[in-house]
């Protein structure tokens, strides 16, 4: 098997073979909203972190009980998945006020629910990034530290810390190392592959993981690479980003997503952690002044920055900015984004979509338009 | 010719001095209320014209730190009173729907409509707190680059803590650092003091003066009162809001000595739990559910402003601790910024302070953050109190999404229900 079908296999089930073999070993499994979650606190206590997604829900009637239809269809699937028992394989729960619907997500779990996880923490994220911000969410980290070891019963040592972040900046270099592939003009890889990759990140050990990225590498390098296609795309925008089937429509169609700024791509790794003394500031500083979530308020002209500076480097033919519907943060930054490509002369498509992947024909006739628009 | 250009601040002055004039025989303590909500607009546009500084503000970003800078303050959100005048605010919301998803909150896309229409002066600076919603998070600093107005976020914690006073009061402190550079307006402590001392006032009398709705049967009702919230948003520091509420006061207490008539024969008490809404400010269904049910609406959340006066003044850091403090506990920071507690235990002191027979949760359909907690604030207001909630989908300021005649099928609805909840809990 190659080391993209392994990838692959292990992004496809939520409970993946990977997290039976660890739990197996009689080991902690901790699930995680948001990037903000620093995971090598998780991984310095023995405990996989895991990125909490709901891909394949397809009714959020549980959750619907007590979220309402205006809130984001992602928080409603996983709060559904949650109740239902699907996380079953996770010993916790650790969220972030990331956006209103997970941070209430949070809410209505730990009243109605609380015996479904032994552990839920909550980490407070200002929403903004300077000096003080990154000094109250190094509190906060130091405070989510000291719940880890209490609640699982261990101590995590500096050392043990300094060993995460360096597992954790090998997987930020070898995944960044992929994103220049796609930089190619005949990339050797997929975005729907590349998010799969991304996706058994957030789900596995990293130091298999690592291993595996290497091996896929090595294989990338004798590949040829793909050619044929109508245009370069970019996704850009909101989280709940995380199906592959979405991503395939939009290449079936001749589309070819070379790369993103999305939390379930870049924005995942894109900055390794400078390790410094006070490694807890070291992770505060790192998680905070990288490229940012919408909902950090003084950084919007760094993002839009950032924005075109994946455009450049991969060259872009044209954005897709995708949103759940419902997303407040995104929503309004969409105002900014699509007048700074505009202003750039980048080709710029909206979409905003139920997380489930429901009918698909209205996406298709639209994507293909945009293709038509853009295509080389 | 051309067309003389719109300007919304002058419009709602004059609408606001057509309201105190109609109101000025039946009720001319309340009428001034009006006048004064107009003047804060005339102030904007004359300031605007002069080329005096303009900041839009949030929710929560005290206006006592502009007065004292001679800033003139405009709660950008709250300019969702222009509801009050049927068929204004639609074309603007539509007009911001071109560029941004109609499900943003609708005060934010109202803001963005008229600055797009340009039938608003755009304000010199923009100073926003990360509260109470993602929609003024993700909105507000778009609008400012995308108009090129300089912007500051000041970012609150996430639960109140002596920590998390310092770190807000620091970062008031920054904010008044950068208002100075951006506006050219000094802060003057001395000034400060003054306006704080009048901004304690006000809230002190305001807490008597709720204490006073708490009364059985209620003295005065919530459409006469229902807009005090916005003049605390922009004038709370100014003497002129003391006399105002000193004034309402007086004749509140007129009203229970039985000096004067009290607003209905009260068969029901009602508590709106979250904001009401403003498109239907003055007759509507208040007046509805008064006239026709005796179904009194005593108060709603945003009026429900319970900040202690701050004892010292000494010093330009205990003001702004104290500010600090002011800012998170004001309606929505209090209730939409945190846990879902707050919010719960905001709705379930109401319920229990004013004595409610039924509670209403007008929900906004931008407010996400309440939506998504509103089954379990409905359910332990019953379960603590035995008292019911009804939850409406609306658009505080749009009134095409739940017009009045269906909120009056709603409450056709409800009304049984509370009638029957209190007989109840009469007996026992």
């Amino acid at each position: 098997m190659s080391a993209l079908e392994d990838l692959t296999n292990l992004a496809s089930d939520l409970e993946n073979s990977a997290v039976k073999d660890w739990k197996s070993q009689g080991k902690k499994v901790v699930g995680f909203f948001c990037t903000y979650v620093p995971e090598e606190i998780l991984y310095a206590a023995d405990i996989l972190p895991y990125r909490v997604r709901a891909t394949g829900c397809t009714d959020t009637s549980s959750g619907d009980v007590y979220m309402s239809h205006l809130n984001c269809s992602f928080a409603r699937s996983c709060l559904s998945f949650a109740l239902e028992d699907r996380y079953s394989f996770l010993d916790g729960l650790v969220y972030t006020n990331s956006c209103d619907d997970v941070r209430r997500m949070y809410d209505n779990l730990r009243t109605v629910a609380p015996e479904k996880f032994a552990f839920m923490d909550f980490i407070d994220v200002p929403k903004k990034v300077d000096d003080a911000a990154i000094d109250w969410y190094r509190n906060g980290l130091v405070g989510f530290k000291s719940n880890v070891e209490k609640a699982f019963g261990v101590t995590i040592t500096d050392e043990k810390l300094k060993k995460a972040i360096e597992v954790y900046n090998e997987t930020r270099s070898l995944l960044k190392q992929l994103y220049e592939l796609r930089q190619m003009d005949h990339p050797p890889i997929t975005g729907a592959e590349t998010l799969k990759v991304i996706l058994a990140a957030g789900s596995i050990p990293k130091d298999r993981f690592n291993e595996l990225m290497k091996a896929l590498l090595e294989e990338l390098k004798g590949k040829k690479g793909i050619s044929g296609y109508r245009a370069r795309l970019m996704i850009a925008g909101a989280g709940g980003c995380d199906d592959p089937e979405y991503f395939k429509i939009i290449e079936d169609l001749g589309g070819l997503i070379v790369t993103d700024a999305d939390c379930f791509g870049s924005r995942y790794f894109w900055q390794p952690v400078e390790i410094g003394d006070d490694l807890m500031l070291s992770l505060a500083r790192a998680y905070m002044d990288r490229p940012t979530c919408a909902r950090m308020m003084n950084r919007l002209d760094e993002r839009l920055d950032f924005l075109k500076d994946m455009i450049a480097d991969h060259k872009v033919d044209g954005v897709i900015y995708q949103i759940i519907r419902y997303c407040q943060v995104w929503g309004g930054q969409l105002l900014a984004v699509r007048d700074e490509l505009n202003k750039a002369g980048v080709p710029f498509m909206y979409l905003d979509r139920e997380y489930a992947l429901g009918g698909t024909g209205q996406l298709k006739t639209r994507i293909q338009a945009f293709l038509e628009t853009i295509e080389r | 010719m051309e067309d003389e250009k719109r300007n919304v601040y002058i419009e709602l002055t004059q609408g606001f001095a057509a309201m105190k004039e109609e109101l000025a025989e039946e009720n001319p303590i309340r009428a001034a209320g009006y006048g004064m909500i107009g003047d804060i607009y005339g102030q904007a546009a004359e300031a605007s014209e002069r080329g005096d500084p303009v900041a839009w503000i949030s929710f929560g970003v005290p206006p006592e730190i502009f007065l004292a800078m001679d800033i003139v303050p405009i709660c950008d959100v709250a300019l969702g009173i222009l509801g009050s005048f049927p068929g204004v605010v639609q074309g603007y919301v539509d007009l911001a729907n071109e560029l941004v998803p109609d499900y943003i909150c609708s005060t934010n896309r109202l803001p963005l409509g008229l600055a797009l229409a340009g039938d608003i002066p755009h304000p010199d600076v923009l100073v926003v707190q990360n509260n109470p919603c993602d929609s003024i998070m993700g909105t507000d600093p778009a609008i400012s680059r995308y108009f090129g107005l300089p912007f500051y976020g000041i970012s609150t914690p996430y639960t109140d803590s002596e920590a998390g006073y310092q770190y807000v009061a620091s970062e008031m402190k920054k904010a008044v650092l950068w208002l100075e550079e951006h506006t050219g307006r000094k802060m003057d402590i001395d000034r400060l003091r003054e306006v704080m001392k009048h901004s304690n006032r006000a809230h002190e009398v305001l807490l008597k003066l709720n204490k006073l709705a708490m009364k059985v049967p209620c003295p005065f009702a919530m459409r006469e009162s229902q807009l005090d919230y916005v003049l605390f948003l922009h004038i709370a520091g100014k003497p002129e809001l003391v006399d105002f509420l000193e004034g309402v006061y007086k004749d509140t207490q007129d009203r229970i000595a039985g000096k004067t008539p009290l607003p209905i024969e009260e068969k029901l008490r009602l508590v709106w739990t979250y904001a009401m809404p403003a498109y239907d400010p003055v007759g509507g269904i208040f007046d509805w559910l008064e006239e026709e049910h005796g179904a009194i609406n005593i108060i709603y959340m945003n009026n429900n402003i319970i900040v202690e006066p701050t004892e010292d003044l000494s010093d330009y850091d205990s003001i702004m601790k104290a500010l600090a403090k002011k800012s998170l506990a004001m309606p929505m920071s209090r209730e939409c910024r945190g846990p879902m507690e707050s919010w719960l235990n905001s709705s379930l002191d109401m319920v229990r302070d004013y004595k409610a027979d039924g509670a209403v949760f007008a929900g906004h359909a931008g407010c996400k953050a309440n939506w998504a907690v509103a089954k379990l604030v409905k359910d332990a207001i019953q379960e603590q109190y035995g008292v019911p909630t009804v939850n409406i989908e609306l658009d505080f300021i749009d009134s095409r999404l739940t017009p009045t005649d269906e909120l009056i099928k709603r409450f056709d609805d409800f009304l049984p229900l509370v009638a029957e909840a209190k007989k109840k809990r009469t007996q026992g």
